[in-house]
């Protein structure tokens, strides 16, 4: 009897050996930052700075009206040179404020601890959560302070450890090296949420972080049960997560809360627990910055709004000239088409991969081997929905539900044809609108 | 014997007994269909675009039979086709024959009265009558493409995706430099149901105005919404759409409006203003005389007729 686990998956090659054993180093100081003022799901924020204006490490830079955003600090202390339209990991391009530094890293005096966070009623929490402009730092970049808030009465948090994308090991390094501070997160996103069980799942490939935390948790006699789960892609996804520790289905369109659950990620633990401990905005997060040409794969703590072909460089730079650098994991990961896009709160990794292994074979007919249909972490059909848009009937793929889709990508990883079966049910989900 | 009557009897009988219940069903399970529905979606251009809303030509006339939608609804329809239209649904409308008799009056098939004179019914049906050319004649407007960039657009990234658009506009915005570029992949040729849109060497779609019958679906389906409907009888049109500024623009594309306004004094009928770094052509104005076309420095200004190679 393994570990828990999903219905569905693949055991991907997972590359981690690149950076696992790296220990988070802090990136030097960048000369210039450029601080995109939409980096979370949701309403894009105003910008309060405008050009010429000097900021300092902290300072709010930009915010919005509406529940669903985040406010957006700025990350090194200097002067404001541009606000207008700049280069944009995940949306192509949008607005942002760029900051020359002055080196000096001032920070803001409005920076102060908070004192006892015992004493904060769990409004004062969220609204703290919410003005460190903490969102998911998995990827998605949900804003934070929503999720503490459900609409529906809500009994499990689910703390994600998983990191079950390939390459990546941010998460990893967080969970090893900063016990303490997360499980104080935890503390924090457990009070604010007012739920009684914890479950902290891990992947058993990391045996040194379950060690860890089995370790602290009893040690400070904590009420959290750290579960190691079983290493499978995708298993960190949120459904599926949920699924393998309480063994709760989140029916389609639904959203977690709907079947009482909260997910938030290890790192954003962290951040909460600096933002109410420290007062400290969000303006950096660990960053993997790995691929086989790197010279120096590393897990570095940055400053947002690098652009990754300084951290790239820092890294050694490459060994062979970049095929891609796709920023996330392989799997879910967004390909870049320059390096001088800045690192996000979304941004968990940089990864380059060379020429030599961006082989893109052929796609073939289907075979109808079924392997995509025993991968689908959702238990859809996706080779009939892959057909269905290749012979453009997205009507006909209805019955399929496309829209269940999580996009995770594990049928094209599987799929012995080589057919890029997601592009097809994207193509259906974009069709349907 | 008695076998032979026997098995007479039974088959006879059961065939009575189903064309009862056949009888019956047929009195009490009847349907009444609108007999103007089948003469309507004859008078429908018939191509089923699905512009109307109503999945197809039958659907609208129901509709249209209903009372429910106008004529005006279907823009794919000739001025003259939707007259045809508009005379057979006074005509047959329920409240009144044209001959005066009330909606109780007792209908043929194509709705007219029963009580009409015989001259009176051929008038009537002579204005029904679909001429001898069928309703082929062109929509008032036409679909137009604001963008000439293709090759001489920049591409910031090799996009090798699925062949759709509507994919290309979400992959980190899409593979074009600009904004309102055309995406190429072909999305707008695909739903035109008049395959009024053809690829020109270069890359770039273009409609074919002989054909483009007016129906929209490109102009809804395109994810970058450069496709635009302008009057049939334009001449002359803007191969643009980026309201970026002129030195932006440049950097992005050889062929953009970079907003110099030469066309707006060049033009003699004045029909030619500039809104938001893009120059926009009045066609109430435009006369076509193709003084915009010879100044412009971009060549973003183009006839419409000439395929726009014309660089």
């Amino acid at each position: 009897m393994g570990n828990k686990t999903f219905v569905g998956g693949w055991h991907v090659w997972s590359h981690k050996e690149l950076t696992r054993d790296a220990a988070i180093v802090a990136a030097p100081l960048p000369p210039r930052v450029v601080i995109p003022l939409a980096q979370h799901a949701g309403i894009v924020c105003r910008p309060l700075v405008k050009a010429g204006d000097t900021v300092l490490t902290g300072q709010k830079i930009g915010d919005a009206e509406g529940l669903i955003t985040a406010p957006v600090h700025a990350s090194i202390s200097g002067k404001v040179t541009v606000v207008g339209d700049a280069l944009h990991p995940v949306l192509g391009s949008a607005p942002a404020v760029t900051i020359e530094s002055d080196g000096a890293d001032r920070q803001d005096p409005a920076i102060t601890p908070a004192g006892d966070p015992r004493g904060l009623s769990r409004n004062e929490l969220v609204s703290r959560i919410r003005a460190a402009g903490i969102v998911g730092l998995g990827g998605a970049a949900f804003p934070t302070h929503v999720k503490l808030s459900p609409q529906k009465p809500v009994d499990v948090l689910i703390i994600n450890g998983v990191e079950c994308e390939p390459y990546l090991t941010c998460d990893y390094r967080l969970l090893v090296e900063r016990p303490d501070e997360i499980l104080d997160g935890i503390g924090l996103l457990q009070r604010a949420v007012g739920v009684e069980k914890v479950y902290i799942g891990i992947e058993d490939d990391k045996p040194l972080a379950i060690r860890t935390f089995q370790k602290r948790v009893s040690a400070l006699k904590l009420p959290f049960s750290v579960v190691p789960v079983e290493v499978k892609y995708p298993q960190g996804a949120e459904k599926q997560l949920i699924k393998a520790l309480v063994d709760r289905e989140v029916p389609p369109g639904k959203l977690p809360f709907d079947v009482g659950v909260v997910v938030s990620n290890a790192g954003t633990a962290l951040a909460a627990a600096e933002a109410v401990f420290q007062g400290k905005p969000l303006y950096e997060r660990t960053v993997t910055v790995t691929g086989t040409t790197v010279r120096e794969p590393k897990n570095i703590r940055v400053r947002l709004g690098t652009s990754f072909a300084e951290l790239i460089a820092w890294c050694g730079g490459t060994t062979a000239p970049a095929g891609k650098i796709v920023m996330g994991g392989p799997m879910m990961g967004l390909a870049q088409f320059s390096d001088a896009v800045p690192v996000v709160k979304g941004t968990s990794g940089i990864l380059v991969l060379s020429t030599a292994e961006l082989v893109l074979p052929p796609e073939q007919p289907c075979i109808r081997c079924a392997r995509c249909v025993d991968a689908c972490p959702m238990q859809l059909l996706p080779y009939a929905m892959s057909l269905c848009a290749q012979m453009k009937q997205a009507e006909r793929a209805r019955v399929y539900n496309p829209s269940d889709c999580i996009e995770c990508g594990v049928c094209t990883y599987v799929c012995p044809s080589k057919r890029r079966i997601l592009e097809h049910i994207r193509l259906l989900k974009v069709g349907a609108k | 014997m008695m076998r032979v009557l026997w098995a007479a009897a039974i088959v006879g009988g059961l065939g009575f007994l189903f064309g009862i219940v056949l009888a019956w069903c047929s009195k009490k399970l009847y349907v009444a269909a609108d007999p103007r529905v089948s003469r309507l979606t004859d008078l429908l251009p018939g191509v089923n675009c699905g512009a109307c809303g109503q999945p197809g030509c039958a659907n609208f006339a129901e509709a249209l039979a209903d009372g429910t939608v106008q004529p005006s609804g279907c823009v794919v329809a000739s001025p003259a086709a939707r007259k045809k239209i508009e005379a057979f649904l006074r005509q047959a409308a329920p409240a009144a024959c044209a001959c005066g008799t009330p909606a109780d009056g007792g209908r043929d098939v194509a709705g007219v009265c029963t009580l009409c004179t015989a001259a009176e019914k051929k008038d009537i049906a002579d204005a029904l009558e679909p001429e001898s050319e069928p309703v082929e004649e062109a929509a008032q407007e036409m679909a137009l493409i604001a963008c000439g960039g293709g090759q001489r657009a920049r591409n910031t990234f090799a996009y090798t995706g699925v062949a759709d658009c509507r994919i290309a506009a979400k992959t980190l915005g899409g593979q074009k430099a600009c904004g309102s570029a055309c995406l190429e992949q072909g999305t707008c040729i695909e739903v035109c149901p008049f395959q009024a849109i053809r690829v020109q060497p270069e890359g770039l779609p273009r409609v074919i105005p002989e054909l483009c019958r007016g129906c929209r679906k490109c102009v809804a389906a395109c994810p970058r919404k450069i496709i635009f409907m302008v009057p049939r009888a334009a001449k002359i049109f803007v191969r643009c759409h980026s309201r970026d500024k002129g030195p932006v623009v440049m950097k992005r594309c050889a062929v953009g409006c970079i907003a110099c306004g030469k066309c707006v004094k060049a033009c003699v009928a004045q029909a030619i203003r500039l809104e938001n770094n893009l120059a926009v052509i009045d066609y109430t104005r435009c006369t076509g005389c193709g003084q915009c076309v010879s100044v412009c420095p971009t060549k973003t200004m183009s006839f419409v007729e000439l395929p726009p190679a014309v660089v």
